[in-house]
C-alpha cells in the first residue's frame, strides 16, 4: 500500500497498482523504493484526488496504452469517450478543469485525454463569446486583429 | 516604522480580493498552454477551430496551426482558393502544420464556371513549403508542375492524382521518391515503356489500372494487401496476376476488379446471381491454383458481374511446387 498526501494535508491509502496508475508516483516509487513516508502531492487537493484515485481504481486493469501511438491519424482520432467515464467526468466545470491539471500533473494520459475530450466535446458547435465565457477569457483582440483572422479563415468556413 | 500588523493585512488582503472577484464569476482555473492545445486537437471541424482562434490572441495562436492541418482546399471559389495558397506560401511554419491537403480543380469538377485557372507556380511554391504533408490529393485543370514536386521533401503515405498526366516520366520518377507511400490512387495508364525496377517498397493499396498495377508490382518486394483495378479486360488481368503471385508469399489480399460492361455484352446473363446482381462471391477456388480462376473469362453468363473481389488471406508457395489459397473469400 501507498500513502499519499494531499496539498490541504489529507493522506490517502491506496494500493501500489492504483497509484502507479500515474507515471509521476510510478517514477518516484522506482527512484526512492517504497517506504511507509507518504508520497507528498502539493498540486493536488483532497477533493480532486479523491476522484482521481476512483478513475484510477475503475481503470487498474486497462492494458498498457500502446507507446508509439500515431498522432498522425488524426482521423481516427475521435472524441467518444466510455460510458463509465462520461458519468466520471460529469462533474461541474470547475471540478472537471482541477482533474485535467492534476492528471497532467500527475502524468495519467489516459485521464487527462477523457478530460480534454469532454472539454472538446463541450466547444463544439459554440460561437467565439461562448467559447470565452466556457474559459473565462476576455477577447484581447484589437478590431483589425480580429478581422484579419476572420478573413484569413474564410477559406475554411464551409467545414 | 510601519506597524507588522499593517504589512500582514495587506499581505493577506491580496488573495482574499482575488477569491472575492472570482467568485462572482465562474470559478475555472487557468490551464497550462499545452492541455489548451491538446482540448483543440481533438476537434475535427475547421468551423470550430476557427471560433477558437476568434476567441482571443493566445487561442489564436495555438488554433492556428490545427486549422491548416487537414486541407480541403475550396476550388470552387477562386479568390478564396487564391487567398488560402497565397497565405500558405508567405508563412512557412503553417505550410509546415500542413498534413493533408486536397487540393482538386480538374475536368471531373467540370472546370465550373466562374473558376480561373489556378497558376501552378503558386501551388508548387505551396507545396515545397508543406515538407511535413503525409497526404496529397491533387487535379488541376494543367498538369501537375512535377519538376517542382519533385524537389518537395515530404513523404507522402497516400497519394491520389487525378486526371492523367501528360509525362509519365516526371510522374515515375516523383514516385520512385516516396518511398513510405502507403495508399496510391490514379489513372495512369502506364509509366514507362521500359521495365521498371522496384518501386514504392510500402505501398500496400492501389487503385487504378491494371496495366499500372502490373508495372509497379511485377517486381515489387512486397505485394499490396488491396487493389482495385479498373479499365482493364479480365482475361490480361488474371494472366499478369498469376505471374505477380508466383513463388510470393501472400497475406490477406484484397482484389477488386471492376468489369467493363463492354467486356461481357457478348455473354447472355444466364447465371443466376441470388442476392448478388451485381458481384460474384468466390468462396472457393476450384482447383486450389489462381490458373483455374481464368474460367472466369470465358464462362458465359457473367453479363451482370460488376466486380469480383479476391480476398487471399494466404497464399503460400509450397515445396513440392503446388501452390494453395488456404482461405478465399469475397
Amino acid at each position: 500500500m501507498i500513502n499519499l498526501t494531499t496539498s490541504d494535508n489529507e493522506t490517502f491509502t491506496v494500493d501500489k497498482k492504483v497509484a502507479e496508475k500515474s507515471v509521476l508516483i510510478k517514477n518516484m516509487l522506482e527512484d526512492v523504493g517504497e517506504s511507509d513516508q507518504a508520497i507528498p502531492l502539493p498540486n493536488v487537493t483532497a477533493s480532486v484526488l479523491k476522484k482521481v484515485l476512483e478513475w484510477c481504481e475503475h481503470h487498474k486493469d486497462d492494458p498498457a496504452p500502446p507507446e508509439n501511438e500515431d498522432k498522425d491519424d488524426t482521423r481516427k482520432r475521435t472524441t467518444d469517450i466510455s460510458e463509465w467515464d462520461q458519468k466520471f467526468i460529469a462533474v461541474d466545470q470547475e471540478m472537471l478543469f482541477e482533474i485535467i491539471l492534476a492528471a497532467n500533473y500527475l502524468d495519467i494520459k489516459a485521464l487527462l485525454d477523457v478530460g480534454c475530450k469532454t472539454v472538446a466535446n463541450m466547444i463544439k458547435g459554440k460561437t467565439p463569446e461562448e467559447i470565452r465565457k466556457l474559459f473565462n477569457i476576455v477577447n484581447d483582440f484589437t478590431p483589425e486583429e480580429e478581422a484579419q483572422i476572420k478573413k484569413e479563415n474564410e477559406w475554411a468556413e464551409d467545414r | 516604522m510601519i506597524p507588522a500588523t499593517e504589512v500582514c493585512f495587506v499581505i493577506y488582503s491580496f488573495p482574499a480580493t482575488l477569491s472575492s472577484s472570482s467568485s462572482q464569476q465562474p470559478a475555472v482555473p487557468g490551464l497550462p498552454s499545452e492541455i489548451y492545445l491538446a482540448i483543440f486537437e481533438h476537434l475535427r471541424s475547421t468551423r470550430d477551430l476557427s471560433s477558437i482562434a476568434l476567441a482571443c490572441c493566445l487561442f489564436s495562436r495555438l488554433a492556428r496551426p490545427l486549422i491548416y492541418r487537414d486541407i480541403i482546399a475550396p476550388t470552387t471559389n477562386t479568390p478564396r482558393l487564391l487567398s488560402l495558397l497565397t497565405t500558405l506560401a508567405a508563412d512557412r511554419a503553417l505550410a509546415h502544420a500542413v498534413r493533408r491537403f486536397h487540393l482538386v480543380h480538374g475536368p471531373e469538377h467540370g472546370f465550373l464556371t466562374g473558376i480561373l485557372h489556378i497558376d501552378s507556380e503558386i501551388v508548387a511554391l505551396v507545396l515545397l513549403a508543406m515538407d511535413n504533408l503525409i497526404e496529397l490529393e491533387i487535379g488541376l485543370p494543367n498538369d501537375v508542375p512535377w519538376d517542382m514536386l519533385r524537389m518537395c521533401s515530404f513523404r507522402l503515405r497516400e497519394f491520389t492524382l487525378h486526371g492523367a498526366t501528360a509525362d509519365a516520366e516526371q510522374l515515375l520518377q516523383f514516385l520512385e521518391h516516396q518511398e513510405d507511400l502507403i495508399a496510391l490512387q490514379m489513372r495512369q495508364a502506364e509509366l514507362s515503356t521500359q521495365p521498371l525496377k522496384p518501386i514504392l517498397p510500402a505501398l500496400r493499396r492501389f487503385v487504378g489500372r491494371s496495366a499500372t498495377a502490373r508495372q509497379i508490382w511485377l517486381n515489387a518486394p512486397r505485394f499490396p494487401a488491396e487493389m482495385v483495378l479498373t479499365n482493364e479486360a479480365v482475361t490480361g488481368t488474371f494472366s499478369w496476376l498469376g505471374q505477380v503471385m508466383d513463388d510470393r508469399i501472400i497475406e490477406d489480399l484484397k482484389i477488386h476488379i471492376a468489369f467493363p460492361p463492354t467486356v461481357f455484352r457478348a455473354f447472355p446473363s444466364e447465371v443466376s446471381l441470388g442476392n448478388y446482381p451485381t458481384s460474384w462471391l468466390v468462396k472457393d477456388l476450384p482447383n486450389s491454383d489462381l490458373g483455374s480462376f481464368l474460367f472466369l473469362s470465358h464462362a458465359a453468363g457473367l453479363g451482370a458481374l460488376r466486380a469480383v473481389v479476391l480476398y487471399f488471406a494466404e497464399y503460400l508457395h509450397r515445396p513440392d511446387g503446388h501452390k494453395r489459397f488456404s482461405k478465399c473469400d469475397a
